[in-house]
């Protein structure tokens, strides 16, 4: 086997090399720590960071005072922020953002490096415990689903540790937001009322985890499709190479009983 | 003896219809399966991943200004009128809008007009007698085949 591969499936899910833009999956990590990794296919390193984002913003109350800010409560924000943990929380932020901007700088290193090299690898897995394989999908459909549930989208391009984990975190955030409620309130024309139900420490994470799984779900998609045709393509030049003296190719000659 | 020249989308469809021309009785040296290229210098960079294309770059710019917007205007709407669940949506609404419209035009001032270009195919060529014609159309015509010709000499 070559030492470096392009992209590898199994039953837990689809991981690949892709070229991307550093910046913009440093401020993924910026937006919420951890999916910048997550976009690059580094799963588990990804799910610690966002586990500790969320553990340590919570109890820090940064999204409380984020909110404060932009409404423009200041000194209010100063006296949520809890100092023992906001403190540790700097490192931790740009520790993130630095190392998936280094990490997908290097991943665009080894895309050059595998992108000549032709592409054998299974493409379909079936175990007794579950099935996986690669086919065409639709990148706007993957998208949509993770709009409305991210993790959903995720599923669908067997991206499945990131998807179970997405959908863990979604059913949590949105729990603890009251954002369900809230919208019940506003429907049934409750203003006030769907304003007090919301925990803005919890409402401030759904923009990054919606926007950003539906990105990373949009992304995987095409991935996904990209290794599809690309496997596709080398199988048809390897096992069903031009054979006979066709008149559209008059140059390769006849070598049809080799194969 | 007849050329039938069609023409796919890869799909898995591809696959499965060259295993039923082996079982129609085609042998395998009269089938010929090719896989198209996009011409240009475009080709080199499309073998690296999806990532460059402009579907993609079209989207990032978006994604990022909605969740942007979406936490600013939830910020803010906490002390508006609606609250901040209506002032985030549509902020990140006019985000996304904002951000495909800034990458919309920054993709026309940088190339110009672009034709699209759809993705390049796979094209089948099978060699048959005439009494075969009728059921390899049939075959291929009943799995997504995009177009197809006959030549006879």
């Amino acid at each position: 086997m070559s030492r470096r591969y392009p992209f590898s499936l199994s039953c837990l899910g689809l991981s690949q090399l892709s070229r991307s833009n550093p910046l913009v999956i440093a401020w993924w990590s910026a937006a919420f720590p951890g999916y910048g990794h997550m976009l690059i296919n580094m799963h588990i390193k990804g799910n610690i960071l966002i586990l500790f984002e969320v553990i340590i913003n919570l109890n820090a109350h940064l999204n409380q005072a984020t909110a404060y800010s932009f409404s423009g409560q200041f000194e209010l924000a100063k006296e949520v922020l809890n100092s023992r943990w906001a403190l540790i929380y700097i490192p931790f932020y740009f520790f993130c953002i630095f190392d998936s901007y280094r990490s997908a700088k290097d991943i665009n290193q080894l895309c050059l490096l595998t992108e000549q090299t032709p592409v054998i690898r299974p493409i379909f897995e079936m175990k007794s415990y579950s099935l996986s394989y690669l086919d065409k999908r639709s990148p706007r459909i993957a998208m949509l689903w993770s709009l409305f549930l991210p993790g959903t989208g995720e599923l669908y391009c067997q991206r499945t540790i990131t998807a179970l984990s997405l959908m863990i975190w979604t059913l949590v955030i949105t729990y603890f937001s009251h954002s369900m409620e809230s919208l019940q309130w506003l429907l049934t024309g409750n203003i006030d009322v769907s304003k007090r139900v919301l925990d803005m420490e919890w409402l401030l994470f759904i923009p990054s985890l919606h926007f950003g799984a539906a990105y990373d779900a949009y992304r995987g998609t095409l991935n996904h499709n990209h290794f599809f045709v690309r496997e596709q393509k080398d199988y048809l030049r390897r096992k069903w190479p031009v054979k006979r003296a066709h008149p559209l190719f008059p140059e390769n000659g006849w070598n049809g009983e080799s194969n | 003896m007849i050329e039938i020249l069609s023409i796919f989308k890869h799909t898995l469809k591809v696959e499965v219809i060259l295993g039923a021309l082996l079982h129609a009785g085609i042998e395998r040296k009269d089938i010929t399966a090719v896989s198209l290229e996009r011409p240009g210098p475009d080709a080199a960079l499309s073998s690296a991943g999806p990532s460059e294309s402009e579907r993609e770059a079209r989207l990032e710019l978006p994604f990022i200004l909605a969740t942007a917007w979406a936490v600013i205007g939830a910020g803010v709407g906490y002390r508006l009128y609606f609250g901040p669940v209506i002032w985030g949506i549509g902020a990140s609404i006019a985000g996304f809008l904002s951000g495909y419209l800034i990458s919309c035009i920054f993709q026309f001032l940088k190339k110009g007009k672009k034709i699209k270009q759809s993705e390049p195919g796979v094209v089948l060529i099978i060699h048959c007698r005439e009494d075969q014609r009728q059921r390899i159309e049939q075959l291929l015509s009943e799995n997504e085949v995009l177009g197809l010709t006959v030549f006879q000499y």
